[in-house]
C-alpha cells in the first residue's frame, strides 16, 4: 500500500484531528474567559472554606508549649500546616488568626493583617474583599468559633494578584471541570472519525488493489463495486467498462493474429508442397527460395502483430543460457551449410521472467542477423552473461554511428543489404526487449563487426 | 510404411500424398476428424500426420482420444499456429513432433523418419547418413560398404548423432548417452572420444563430418563433394 502521493485516509484523519483539537482548545479558551470573573468569587469561597477547616483544627495549647508571640498558655491554637497542605496553598500566600471577641489576637498574629480591619465588627469583615494599590486582593473570612466559655473568630486573609486568582481559577476549572468531561469526548470524536474514514475508504483501497492487478496479461481483471459509495462507484464502473472494451479489443486482435496465421500459412504450405512436387531444377530452387523468404516475412509479421497484441504467450521463468543454447543448436546446421560457424560462451546462468517464445524469437533474430553480415568462413560469437545479457558479435562491416539509432526501426535496411531479410528482425528484438523491461543496444565488436547486446532484468533466485 | 494424413485442405492433402510417396511412404488422406477416426479403426498405420483446424473439430481432441485409448501410433502435428502454447499443447497431449506450415517435404520426411527411429519404436533401427549406416539394435556399423568395429563410447556417440539427422546434439545429451554413471567424466573425455571417432570415419573413407558447435554441442553432416 505504499502508493506514491498522499494518503487520503491519513490526511483526513490528520486534518480532522487538528480541527477537533483546535475547536476543543478554542472552546476551552472561550469558556475560561467567561468563567474568569467567577474566579474571584471562587477565591472568596476558598477563603471561607479554609477558615471553616481551620476552625475544625482548633485546640487548646497545652501549658508550657513554646509559642511564637506573646500569647498566654491555655489559649486555643490551630494546625495551619495541615490545613494549608490540604488546600494546597503555598504557606506564605495566606494568613490566619484567631481573634478574641474583644479584638485581641490570640494566635497567628500577622503584621500584614490590617489591625483596622480586625477591629471592624465581625459582620462587616466577613467576605470582605480589599483590592490594594498593586492590584492584589485581600479576602477576609470571619468564622465564629465557640471554645468553652470564650468566643473566638477566625480571620483568614489571602493575598493574591488578580492574575494568580485567574490562574488558580483556570487551573481548577481546567483540571476539575473541562478535562474530565471534554477530553474523553475529544478522544472519542477522534476515534469515531478515524474509524469512519477507515471503514469508508476500505472499498476504495480494495478497488485500487484490484486495479493494480490489471495488465495486458490479465485483461479480465475487474474492480469490485461492492460497498462503494455513490461518489466513487461511477468512477469504478466507468473504469470497468473501459477495461471490458479493452479486453474485447485485445481478444479480437489476438484472434485476428491466430486467423491470419492460418490463412497465410495454409496457401504457402500448398505452394511449397506444389513446388516440392516439381522436378529438381533451377526453377524449383528459385521458387523454394522465394517461398522460404515469403514464409519468413509472414512469420516475422505475425510475430510483430502478436507482440503488439500481447499474445506472446505465458510468462514463466526462463533459463536464458538453455534458451540461447537451443536457438544456437537450431541455427548451427543452417550456418554450417552457408560455411559460417556459431560459437556460444556461457558466463553465467541467469534466469529471467518472461515469454520463452518472445525471447527465443529475439535470440533467433539476433543470430540470424549476425549470420547475414558475417562473411563465409566467419563465426558468430554468442555470449550469455554476465548477468541476464545476451551478446551477439558478428565479423561483418560493423554499423555506422548514424545507423546505430535507426536499425531497430521496423523495415529499416542497411544500404547494400540487398533484398535479404524482412527488415523486421531487429525491430522484433527491440519489441521483445521492451516487453521484458530490457534494453537492446549495438556497439562496435572487438572483431570489427557489430555487437548486439540484449539486457534483461534478472529474476533473483535464478537457476 | 503406411501413414494417415488428416488434413482438410484438399490441395495440400493431395500434394502430401504425392510428395511423401516419393520418399516411399504410402499416405491415406482423411479430410475430417470423422474420416480419420474411421480409417484409424479399420487400418493399421505406422504414423499419423494431424492438422489441428479441421471442419468438424480440433485435431488435439482426436489425439487426446487416441492417447486415452492407449493407441500409441506416433503422431506428428501439422499446423499453421507456431506459438509456444500451441507447440507445448500439442506435445503435452502426446504428439511426437510438431511441424509448422509451410514446411519443406524433405524436412517433413526427415521428421517422420526421426520419429519412427526413436528408441522404443520397433521400426527404423537402421540409421543411415552419407555412406555410413548404423544398426541401433545389433550395433553394427558400416562405412563405405565395409563393417567397422567401434569402441563403445564412439559407437554411442555416432548413434546419437545419426539419430539427430544433422541437427545439433547438445554436449550434455551426448555425455549422458556416452557415459554411464560409473564413468569418470573428465572435461575433455568427450572431446577425445569424438576426435577419435572423427579420425576413424575419415580413415575408413566415410563421407560425413563431425562438426563442433562451440559451447553448444556436436552435429554430423554429409561432407560436401570435394571440388575437383
Amino acid at each position: 500500500m505504499d502508493a506514491p502521493g498522499f494518503s487520503l485516509e491519513s490526511r483526513l484523519i490528520r486534518r480532522l484531528t487538528v480541527i477537533l483539537a483546535g475547536s476543543f482548545l478554542l472552546f476551552t479558551v472561550v469558556y475560561l474567559f467567561f468563567i474568569q470573573n467567577d474566579s474571584v468569587f471562587h477565591a472568596t469561597e476558598e477563603v471561607g472554606e479554609l477558615s471553616r477547616d481551620l476552625a475544625q483544627t482548633i485546640h487548646t495549647k497545652p501549658p508550657g508549649s513554646k509559642m511564637a508571640g506573646p500569647q498566654p498558655t491555655g489559649h486555643p491554637a490551630f494546625n495551619k500546616a495541615e490545613v494549608y497542605a490540604k488546600a494546597r496553598w503555598p504557606a506564605d500566600s495566606a494568613y490566619a488568626a484567631i481573634v478574641q471577641s474583644t479584638g485581641e489576637v490570640v494566635e497567628g498574629s500577622d503584621p500584614s493583617l490590617i489591625p483596622g480591619l480586625l477591629h471592624q465588627p465581625a459582620t462587616k469583615l466577613s467576605g470582605a474583599r480589599v483590592y490594594d494599590a498593586t492590584g492584589g486582593l485581600t479576602v477576609i473570612s470571619n468564622e465564629r468559633v465557640d471554645s468553652g466559655a470564650v468566643r473566638y473568630r477566625i480571620a483568614v486573609r489571602r493575598l493574591m494578584t488578580t492574575s494568580s486568582i485567574a490562574l488558580i481559577g483556570l487551573t481548577h476549572e481546567f483540571a476539575e471541570e473541562i478535562l474530565p468531561s471534554f477530553l474523553p469526548s475529544l478522544l472519542l470524536a477522534i476515534a469515531v472519525t478515524w474509524f469512519t474514514i477507515r471503514v469508508n475508504l476500505q472499498p476504495l483501497r480494495r478497488a485500487s488493489q484490484e486495479a493494480r492487478a490489471v495488465s495486458v496479461d490479465n485483461p479480465g481483471q475487474r474492480m469490485s463495486t461492492e460497498n462503494l459509495s455513490s461518489e466513487i462507484r461511477p468512477l469504478i464502473e466507468a473504469m470497468n467498462n473501459a477495461l471490458a472494451q479493452l479486453e474485447s479489443a485485445l481478444a479480437l486482435q489476438q484472434r485476428f493474429t491466430a486467423n491470419a496465421a492460418h490463412e497465410l500459412r495454409t496457401p504457402l504450405a500448398i505452394l511449397r508442397a506444389r513446388v516440392d512436387n516439381l522436378q529438381q531444377g533451377s526453377i524449383r530452387t528459385s521458387l523454394t527460395r522465394d517461398i522460404a523468404r515469403m514464409s519468413r516475412a509472414v512469420s516475422q509479421m505475425l510475430l510483430t502483430a502478436r507482440l503488439q497484441a500481447h499474445a506472446q504467450g505465458e510468462t514463466s521463468r526462463v533459463d536464458l543460457a538453455s534458451l540461447v543454447r537451443d536457438v544456437a543448436a537450431d541455427l548451427a546446421p543452417l550456418a554450417h551449410s552457408q560455411s559460417r560457424d556459431i560459437s556460444l560462451e556461457v558466463l553465467s546462468r541467469p534466469s529471467v521472467l518472461g515469454s520463452a517464445m518472445a525471447l527465443e524469437s529475439a535470440t533467433r533474430n539476433l543470430i540470424e542477423n549476425a549470420l547475414r553480415f558475417t562473411a563465409e568462413g566467419g563465426t558468430v560469437s554468442v555470449t550469455v552473461g554476465p548477468g541476464a545479457t545476451i551478446a551477439v558479435d558478428d565479423s561483418g562491416p560493423g554499423i555506422s554511428d548514424a545507423d546505430k539509432s535507426r536499425i531497430f526501426e521496423p523495415f529499416w535496411r542497411a544500404s547494400g543489404q540487398g533484398s535479404e531479410g524482412t527488415g523486421l528482425g531487429l525491430s522484433i528484438v527491440s519489441e521483445v526487449a521492451a516487453l521484458h523491461q530490457g534494453k537492446i543496444r549495438v556497439e562496435d565488436a572487438a572483431s570489427g563487426g557489430a555487437r548486439f547486446i540484449l539486457t534483461l532484468p534478472e529474476k533473483s533466485g535464478g537457476c | 510404411m503406411r501413414l494417415l494424413a488428416i488434413e482438410d485442405e484438399p490441395e495440400l492433402g493431395r500434394l502430401l500424398v504425392a510428395n511423401l510417396g516419393q520418399f516411399g511412404f504410402a499416405v491415406d488422406l482423411a479430410p475430417t476428424l470423422e474420416d480419420g477416426r474411421t480409417l484409424l479403426s479399420v487400418c493399421d498405420y505406422d504414423l499419423v500426420l494431424l492438422d489441428l483446424r479441421l471442419p468438424d473439430g480440433h485435431g488435439l481432441d482426436l489425439l487426446k482420444a487416441m492417447r486415452a485409448e492407449r493407441k500409441e501410433i506416433p503422431v506428428i502435428v501439422l499446423s499453421a499456429a507456431d506459438s509456444v502454447q500451441d507447440r507445448i499443447g500439442g506435445l503435452h497431449e502426446g504428439a511426437d513432433d510438431y511441424v509448422v506450415k509451410p514446411f519443406a517435404i524433405e524436412e517433413l520426411a526427415a521428421r517422420i523418419g526421426a520419429v519412427l527411429r526413436r528408441p522404443g519404436r520397433t521400426l527404423g533401427i537402421d540409421l543411415r547418413m552419407g555412406n555410413i549406416s548404423c544398426n541401433s539394435v545389433s550395433r553394427e556399423v558400416e562405412i563405405d560398404g565395409h563393417a567397422v568395429v567401434l569402441p563403445r563410447r564412439e559407437l554411442s556417440a555416432l548413434e546419437m548423432l545419426m539419430r539427430a539427422d544433422g541437427r545439433v546434439v547438445t554436449r550434455e545429451a551426448l555425455e549422458d548417452a556416452v557415459y554411464s554413471l560409473d564413468d569418470d567424466r573428465q572435461s575433455n573425455v568427450l572431446e577425445s572420444s569424438l576426435s577419435r571417432l572423427r579420425r576413424r570415419i575419415e580413415s575408413e573413407g566415410g563421407n560425413i563430418n563431425v562438426r563442433v558447435v562451440r559451447g553448444v554441442g556436436y552435429r554430423i553432416e554429409i561432407a560436401p563433394e570435394p571440388v575437383a
